[in-house]
């Protein structure tokens, strides 16, 4: 029943994640709606995250997230999950620990990982169906850049919070 | 040793994670997972609505904080531009008559009036890519690819490019990927393509380089595009380029409709 239980909990924490990240892009204005609230949150929790459970539930969310994008079906989905996926890797065998610069490293490394994967599924997906869009030029890569930017101080303040309650449990 | 067989556990793990993103990929291609999609999107919709009408409420306010000055100065503009709106109403309101007496005399048959749907806007796509909007009306409302969609009296705002059972997705006029064949409502009625960049603006490109465009020309649709009707207003002419060593020339617009702030369109059924 455990199993269960924790299945609709993955669910409901999806959804929740999805519509605050979805919340955040309608209600900040340009440019402070570039933060990828999901992608931080991840990030974070792979390095909290003791099981790969982390990588099935960032499946799930970047499946929701995928539902509500234009890009063809599978480029958010899949870049995110690839990307949690090795950053699990790389935390476990690499990073282990939960220090500062852990954090920075991870931090920056997903969300370059995840635009080089969402970029090559964008491209993949388009030229399988048929379809060719011209899209990649200065003005992306300055979006790009401010997403890094608020991306990594969201999560700064998240990871000070998480480190902050757990030196008071201790 | 430990080093081959976490490899290898790590390949096996890579290879199970890849074959059911690829899986879900196909079922969704295949249309086998759309009706668990469009249910999901509805529960989805239920949370993120909220949150864009809030997102319009407050950038609606963004005339607030501005200085005595500036408002006064756009009140002139407004006062002017609305002397000049007067004058070409009557005109147009002339012409309207001779039109409709040519018509009848023509035996033509014109009814004015496009089958419409009214839809509320119920969101953006997340994409960083896309201009685009979602609404509330999808196939079960007869929408389809390529519907025009307007806001007012014509003021066309983008087409629809992905339908789903209760919702559909709108490019925009200044999306990347737009592209709607225009005509200038000049002597030369000339003809372009209108195309969006970014969410910054809009542009018309193709224009003849040997007719005559000017500051403040109308730009309306075609009718040269798939499914979209002649006659819906885009905008107006802002700026004119034109190199001489070049066959076309082209212009920015100023859209018509206020693309930011969108809450209620009519689908145009075609």
């Amino acid at each position: 029943m455990k199993w269960i239980r924790n299945i609709i909990l993955g669910i409901l924490v999806s959804i929740f994640l999805v519509i605050t990240h979805i919340g955040l892009l309608y209600l900040l204005p340009y440019p402070f709606n570039n933060v990828h609230l999901l992608l931080s949150v991840f990030v974070i929790m792979v390095m909290w995250s003791k099981s790969g459970l982390v990588v099935w539930l960032s499946f799930f969310s970047f499946f929701l997230l995928d539902l509500y994008s234009v890009s063809s079906f599978g480029t958010i989905f899949v870049s995110g999950t690839i990307t949690i996926l090795i950053l699990y890797w790389f935390h476990r065998d690499v990073f282990t620990n939960r220090s500062f610069w852990t954090f920075i490293i991870l931090g920056i490394l997903g969300i370059i990982l995840f635009r080089i994967f969402y970029t090559i599924s964008f491209y993949l997906l388009n030229f399988l169906r048929g379809e060719y869009f011209y899209v990649f030029g200065l003005n992306i890569f300055f979006i790009y850049m401010w997403e890094l930017l608020f991306s990594m101080i969201f999560m700064a303040i998240l990871y000070s919070i998480l480190i902050f309650l757990q030196k008071k449990s201790i | 040793m430990i080093d081959k067989n976490n490899m290898s556990t790590k390949g096996k793990t890579f290879f199970a994670i890849t074959f059911v993103l690829a899986t879900v990929v196909l079922l969704h291609f295949l249309g086998w997972i759309g009706p668990v999609e469009n249910r999901i999107r509805s529960i989805l919709q239920v949370g993120t609505k909220p949150f864009y009408k809030l997102g319009s409420f407050f950038s609606d306010r963004e005339d607030v904080g501005k200085s005595k000055d500036k408002i006064l100065s756009e009140l002139e503009a407004c006062r002017t531009r609305n002397e000049e709106v007067i004058i070409d109403r009557t005109s147009l309101t002339v012409l309207e008559q001779e039109n409709a007496e040519l018509r009848f005399q023509l035996n033509f048959f014109s009814s004015g009036e496009y089958e419409h749907v009214g839809a509320e806007v119920i969101g953006r796509t997340v994409d960083p890519l896309g201009t685009t909007i979602i609404l509330d009306k999808g196939f079960n409302h007869e929408i389809k690819v390529n519907n025009p969609v307007i806001v007012g009296k014509g003021l066309l705002i983008g087409k629809v490019i992905e339908v789903f059972e209760n919702s559909s997705i709108v490019r925009l006029i200044n999306d990347i990927n737009s592209r709607v064949g225009a005509t200038v409502v000049n002597n030369n009625s000339s003809i372009g393509l209108v195309e969006g960049g970014y969410g910054l603006g809009i542009h018309m490109n193709f224009i003849p380089q040997n007719e005559a465009i000017n500051i403040g020309d109308a730009v309306i649709s075609s009718g040269l595009t798939e499914g979209m009707p002649r006659g819906l207003v885009i905008g107006t002419i802002e700026l004119v380029e034109k190199q001489p060593h070049e066959p076309f020339q082209q212009a920015i617009l100023q859209p018509q409709a206020d693309l930011s702030h969108l809450t209620l369109v009519s689908i145009i059924k075609t």
